[in-house]
């Protein structure tokens, strides 16, 4: 077991990153002062991982949804409900799944240890039975209804559809009404004994805790993990996009759009490095100063909701712009148009300088919440990255590598534009 | 929580600050509340927008958007909500605390004139608002109204309080209507401006480790400009219900929503812990009869639960279920409620509600938005509570307290929006 200290000047803060010998690796970020503790514990598998090398060595596809339906029945054990035991505790708990990860948490201000205790144990003691298992059918169901009613998430599928040819990402998380009617126990142990093997995991801990705290309780409770290493089966996936609309009649009264620019993968996920060139790239481009912003606004395309992100995971990266407007082709046409001069002139000097301090600022700002901090512990983790060498390389980021990310990550010919338009009456 | 510093600087002008050097950032905020009035509701409700856009100094987005961008991302933020039968506006500067900058500077001297310039100093044009400006956020106000529609539960929500409230100030939305902002003149909206700054009553609010005194100066200064006279603000309760007003909508979506709201015996300024508790008790934690029942037992849905609004007194219960399940969904929550006014309710369903609460009031502290929504929500009231001392009260309700204020909650309205 190693322990090693991680401190940042520029954050004023330290954090511990702890190779358990269980096999699992675990963080702790004490804050001083503060009166609650989260913790989250999780594994590198999400909706994405539908296909993979099972225990015998046989590749085998799981029904889509899976891993949010597993995130779902790990909570009932043998002895009960681990929500029924957290009530005894007062932590408040939940657990989410995405792409590529699958979260169990809880937080905090008494009665830590019970808490956690709970935690590591429920994520370790899987228990799927046929009637637990239908019983599930009908709550899912529902949640992927919801779903099927929110535009921002259709829109949103709808345009990872018409991006991606074959890689998983395009997969609604919950699956379909008709793929979890798939799910039996036998394909949950499947999933559970790939993925949730420690070594495949981690536990993140911030707030009021100390590493010896934390330490105490999980030499106490994890069980060594089998060095395994979980592998995916990896796609194919063409660079060009399969097609550059798509839209969809839905019961809004304002149209939704995301437009996509789609980045040729690579195999390994991306550096702070190129994440916070990303980040100041966007920033230049479509923040609230840009003069993009102000043609969109001036024009009456956008709103305040307006908003862009880097999106970005194992084996796909790609950069959003979506929102609200009355003309989301318009819209798109503007967007494309102030990247392709963006990429004719480059990036002005000014520009980069207040993107960078903005940046600088918000990465900051995000160590001021525990959950904030342990979730982004998680996915850091989870990429190979480390949160502070994030903020030391949006501080030494240097134009020419934002004109050169420009360059490799915005390309117009390479976009999908997604659009929800009102039914006609 | 670190302790709250309040002082008047002006007639209903409060300045409150809490040093607090565990964060990153500092926040300042300045929160007026006035009336919910039909024929104002719309010229207040576009004035965070306005006064956040543009200043004199600054007089368009991107000019005001470089400075912040410039100073780390500050953050400003404009919005209007309804508390009780109030509009509360909010105006805010947030940013990193000085001792995070890279070359050593100092912000927060900047965030204090840059908020008092929002607030006092706007763009002025022909004695009203820049007839420009005026026009982006009106067209915006009208597309976040109509943007209402596109997330079914807050239409239903919003559907089921229009209902309910039908001839009761609390039904006005916070917007106000469509037609009242499309019909809005940027002079009705500057006068409405300065009848805030007279009329308001104004809650100042400080948090971070910076000095507060310039900021105190600063709206002392602003405010003994300004001839005040404060408005009184309160919310009229009603606690009972002639006849159930059941509406169903169809629509074509893929799950139904349904919406109730009832009536309760208990409503701010009157002590509320005992309600608080019964309505998370009912419908408020991953234990609550309703998530027991109408979702573990019975898988009906994936989300039921109940709120209480304690400033006017009502419950609300929503859920999402297939067509042919509404009833039952909505007989199993009526179900529920009755067995809670009957006194069914375990010790252990009050002792882990009351920690699960009171685990809630602790954490409030650990983040800005945490301990300002602590304080402002309390602003209506007659004392100010600390976690620890909401919590200590909370803990002293018993269980025979928790069943007196369940049987005082009564149906008033059921709303469905229907598949087709």
């Amino acid at each position: 077991m190693s322990i090693q200290e991680i401190t940042s000047q520029k954050a004023g803060d330290k954090y511990y990153k702890i190779n358990h010998k269980s096999g699992l690796t675990i963080y702790v970020y004490p804050k001083a002062g503060y009166s609650s503790t989260y913790a989250i514990f999780g594994t590198k598998y999400g909706s994405i991982n539908t296909t993979f090398k099972d225990e015998k060595g046989q590749l085998t596809t799981v029904p889509d949804g899976i891993a949010h339906y597993l995130e779902h029945k790990l909570f009932e054990s043998e002895d009960g409900d681990a929500f029924l035991k957290y009530a005894k505790t007062g932590a408040s708990a939940n657990a989410y799944t995405s792409f590529d990860k699958t979260c169990y948490l809880f937080s905090c201000t008494e009665r830590f240890k019970e808490s956690m205790d709970i935690l590591l144990d429920f994520v370790q003691s899987p228990y799927f039975t046929r009637e637990t298992v239908a019983k599930e059918q009908g709550i899912i169901g529902q949640e992927i209804r919801m779903y099927d009613d929110a535009p921002s998430w259709r829109v949103l599928f709808n345009l990872l559809d018409k991006m991606y040819h074959n890689h998983p990402v395009k997969i609604d998380i919950a699956g379909t009404v008709e793929s979890i009617a798939e799910i039996t126990p036998e394909k949950l142990y499947t999933c559970y004994n790939g993925f949730y093997n420690l070594h495949n995991m981690a536990l993140c801990v911030a707030g009021n805790t100390t590493v010896e705290e934390v330490l105490s309780i999980a030499d106490e409770k994890l069980k060594d993990s089998p060095q395994q290493s979980m592998e995916s089966f990896v796609v194919s996936e063409p660079d060009h996009v399969v097609s550059d609309y798509v839209e969809q009649k839905f019961a809004v009264a304002v149209p939704l759009f995301q437009l996509g620019f789609k980045e040729t993968p690579t195999s390994q996920r991306m550096s702070v490095e190129k994440i916070a060139q990303s980040d100041i790239l966007l920033f230049i481009l479509a923040s609230n100063s840009s003069p993009l912003y102000k043609e969109l606004m001036d024009n009456e395309l956008i709103n305040g909701t307006f908003e862009y992100e880097h999106f970005e995971g194992p084996g796909y990266s790609s950069v959003f712009f979506g929102g609200e407007s009355r003309n989301p082709k318009e819209t798109a046409q503007h967007i494309r148009k102030a990247v392709d001069s963006l990429r004719q002139g480059g990036v002005s000097q000014a520009d980069f300088e207040t993107a960078k301090r903005a940046m600088y600022g918000d990465a900051i700002s995000s160590l001021n919440r525990v959950d904030t901090i342990a979730n982004m512990l998680i996915d850091f983790d989870f990429a190979d990255r480390e949160i502070f060498a994030y903020i030391d390389a949006i501080a030494n980021t240097t134009i020419e590598q934002v004109n050169a990310r420009l360059l490799e990550q915005l390309d117009s010919t390479k976009s999908t534009l997604s659009v929800i338009l009102p039914l006609e009456d | 929580m670190n302790k709250i510093v309040q002082q008047n600087i002006a007639p209903a002008v409060t300045f409150s600050n809490i040093q607090d050097d565990r964060f990153k950032t500092v926040k300042i905020s300045a929160t007026m509340f006035l009336p919910l009035i039909k024929e104002t509701v719309a010229a207040n409700a576009i004035l965070p927008m306005l006064l956040t856009r543009s200043c004199k100094e600054y007089p368009d987005a991107t000019s005001l958007n470089r400075k912040l961008n410039n100073l780390y991302g500050a953050d400003i933020s404009g919005y209007s909500r309804k508390m009780g039968e109030s509009i509360a506006l909010t105006v805010s500067i947030s940013a990193i605390d000085d001792r995070y900058t890279m070359n050593n500077e100092k912000l927060s001297g900047e965030l204090v004139h840059l908020l008092c310039s929002m607030l006092f100093n706007p763009k002025v044009e022909n004695g009203r608002f820049c007839d420009s400006d005026f026009a982006q956020e009106k067209r915006q106000l009208i597309d976040a109204i109509d943007a209402e529609f596109n997330e079914k539960r807050v239409y239903a929500a919003n559907r089921c309080g229009e209902i309910m409230f039908e001839n009761e100030a609390f039904g006005i939305r916070r917007y106000g209507s469509k037609e009242a902002v499309e019909s809005l003149t940027a002079s009705e909206a500057f006068t409405a401006w300065e009848n805030m700054l007279s009329t308001a009553r104004v809650e100042l609010m400080m948090i971070g480790s910076c000095d507060s005194t310039e900021a105190l100066q600063a709206f002392t200064r602003a405010f003994s400009n300004i001839n005040r006279i404060p408005v009184s603000i309160s919310t009229v309760t009603k606690k009972n219900v002639d006849k159930v007003k059941t509406v169903t909508e169809e629509m074509d979506v893929a799950q139904c929503k349904l919406f109730m709201g009832f009536r309760t015996g208990a409503a701010e300024p009157d002590d509320t812990m005992a309600m608080r508790l019964a309505v998370a008790i009912l419908g408020g934690t991953p234990n609550s009869k309703l998530f027991l029942n109408v979702r573990e037992k019975y898988s009906l849905c994936y989300y039921c639960g109940s709120r209480y609004d304690r400033i006017k007194g009502i419950v609300t219960v929503d859920s999402g279920v297939e067509k042919e399940n509404i009833d039952k969904a909505k007989q199993e929550i009526l179900n529920q409620l009755q067995l809670l006014k009957n006194g069914e309710l375990t010790d252990f369903e009050i002792q882990s509600t009351k920690m699960s609460i009171a685990n809630s009031f602790n954490s409030m502290s650990d983040t800005i938005s945490g301990t300002e929504g602590w304080y402002l929500s309390q602003m209506m009231d007659s004392t100010l509570q600390s976690p620890a001392q909401a919590t200590e009260a909370m803990n002293a309700v018993t269980k025979d307290e928790i069943i007196k204020a369940a049987q005082t909650i009564v149906l008033d309205t059921v709303y469905v929006l229907a598949s087709k």
